[in-house]
């Protein structure tokens, strides 16, 4: 788990993002499945030296988006069948994203096909 | 609780501390930071009840800390330097605790001891750096506090020590709900641990914030301009920015409270592009030392 969630206190994401990020990470490339326990807040606070404040704000977010559950009693879970809930305000970030790899890729050469070609490639590593 | 009412400190004339107002939640972490003797140590030693404020006051769970042996009883304090009597052993200071202590548990010293491995029979002056600190820090969990202060508790000590104090640290605010209050200069664990932190520059507090909100406001920003000449002095006068570096054509702004709105107004002085750049809280904290030398 330490090295599953990496932790830059660098960037400008706070802290919490980045753990949802890199549990949605990990959830997708199949590191984490459905059903797996996941560390209690304060067994992954220790482990990564991170806030539990901190923590338990992801998973409340995490859980807002049915990513994970949690059991009372048992613990906290990878959800057995995620469904994406859309979220037009995390839509239009990834337009923006997208918007921006676009105009870089023009920059130095890339045309649509190359690209569409590179996302397909990242797709199949997951 | 902790509440820092406006406090000053003056020791002879001079004033160490002035006008701190700061608030600290049960359950939470704060840090505080500071070049050295901007204030650090002397705010502690009067929030731990040491020194005397001159004007204000420190309550804590809204009992005025000074000369107060029950508010004393729930705070664990370990100082960023050897206090003990280094002739003393390991066990004696044991009993010396227990006899101040109320609520020290010894099942606690020795469930904890078996991480922490303090050779009880050895005297403090025969322990290393890293071993006194980890014995201060010891004894005063030991205690079981509502609060417990650290000055520099990590300063000098290896990576893999600072790393285990670290999430001792942690592991007693998420068991216990524990309200710590630290100062370090290691500012790469402050942004890790605290829910909250606080710059400290000649006393006086330069800015106190959540993590997450000095995350989200305080930015560094790359922004290239249509028409760059005599852009920056345009810049430097608006309200957001604390400084503004160019390199070439590249205009690096920081500001203290960053929004669209900022970033609109950007683009209407003539930005053609601008781009955040990460900035951690060692970074931030360069710039407020800085801002305040350009002032001066």
């Amino acid at each position: 788990m330490k090295t599953l969630i990496n932790i830059d206190s660098r960037s400008s994401k706070p802290i919490y993002e980045q753990i949802i990020e890199k549990i949605q990470e990990n959830i997708l490339k199949g590191i984490l499945k459905p059903g797996d326990k996941l560390p209690s807040v304060r067994e992954l606070a220790s482990i990564i030296t991170i806030n539990p404040n901190t923590i338990s704000k992801a998973y409340i977010e995490l859980e807002r988006m049915k990513a994970i559950e949690v059991i009372r009693g048992k613990g906290t879970f990878v959800v057995e069948n995620f469904k994406p809930i859309m979220d037009d305000e995390k839509m239009r970030e990834i337009q923006e994203h997208m918007k921006k790899i676009i105009i870089e890729s023009h920059h130095i050469g890339l045309d649509k096909a190359q690209l569409i070609n590179i996302l397909n490639e990242i797709y199949n590593e997951f | 609780m902790i509440d820092i009412k406006n406090v000053s400190k003056r020791i002879d004339d001079k004033y160490i501390l002035k006008n701190v107002d700061l608030h600290v939640n049960k359950g939470s972490i704060f840090g505080i930071i500071g070049e050295n003797g901007a204030g650090k140590t002397t705010l502690i030693k009067c929030l731990t009840g040491i020194y005397k404020v001159d004007e204000g006051n420190i309550l804590i769970d809204g009992e005025e800390v000074f000369d107060n042996n029950t508010a004393k009883q729930t705070i664990g304090y370990v100082s960023d330097e050897n206090q003990y009597f280094t002739s003393f052993k390991v066990n004696q200071l044991l009993k010396f605790y227990k006899k101040a202590y109320k609520s020290f548990s010894e099942e606690r010293f020795d469930e904890l001891n078996q991480k922490f491995k303090i050779p009880l029979e050895k005297r403090v002056r025969e322990l290393s750096k890293g071993m006194k600190m980890r014995t201060a820090i010891l004894l005063n969990l030991s205690i079981k506090p509502d609060i417990l202060i650290l000055d520099e508790p990590t300063s000098g000590l290896d990576p893999v020590i600072k790393k285990e104090i670290m999430s001792i640290i942690i592991d007693e605010v998420a068991s216990r709900n524990v309200t710590v209050f630290i100062s370090s200069h290691h500012l790469d664990h402050i942004e890790r641990i605290c829910d909250s932190v606080a710059i400290i520059k000649n006393g006086e507090i330069k800015l106190m914030s959540s993590m997450e909100d000095a995350k989200n406001s305080i930015k560094k920003l790359q922004v290239l301009f249509k028409d760059n000449d005599n852009i920056c002095k345009d810049l430097s006068s608006l309200d957001e920015v604390i400084k503004v570096e160019t390199i070439g054509r590249v205009n690096y702004i920081i500001t203290k409270s960053y929004t669209k709105d900022f970033e609109k107004k950007l683009y209407n002085m003539g930005a053609d592009f601008i781009e955040i750049v990460d900035m951690s809280l060692e970074d931030m904290f360069i710039y407020f030392v800085e801002e305040e030398e350009k002032n001066e």
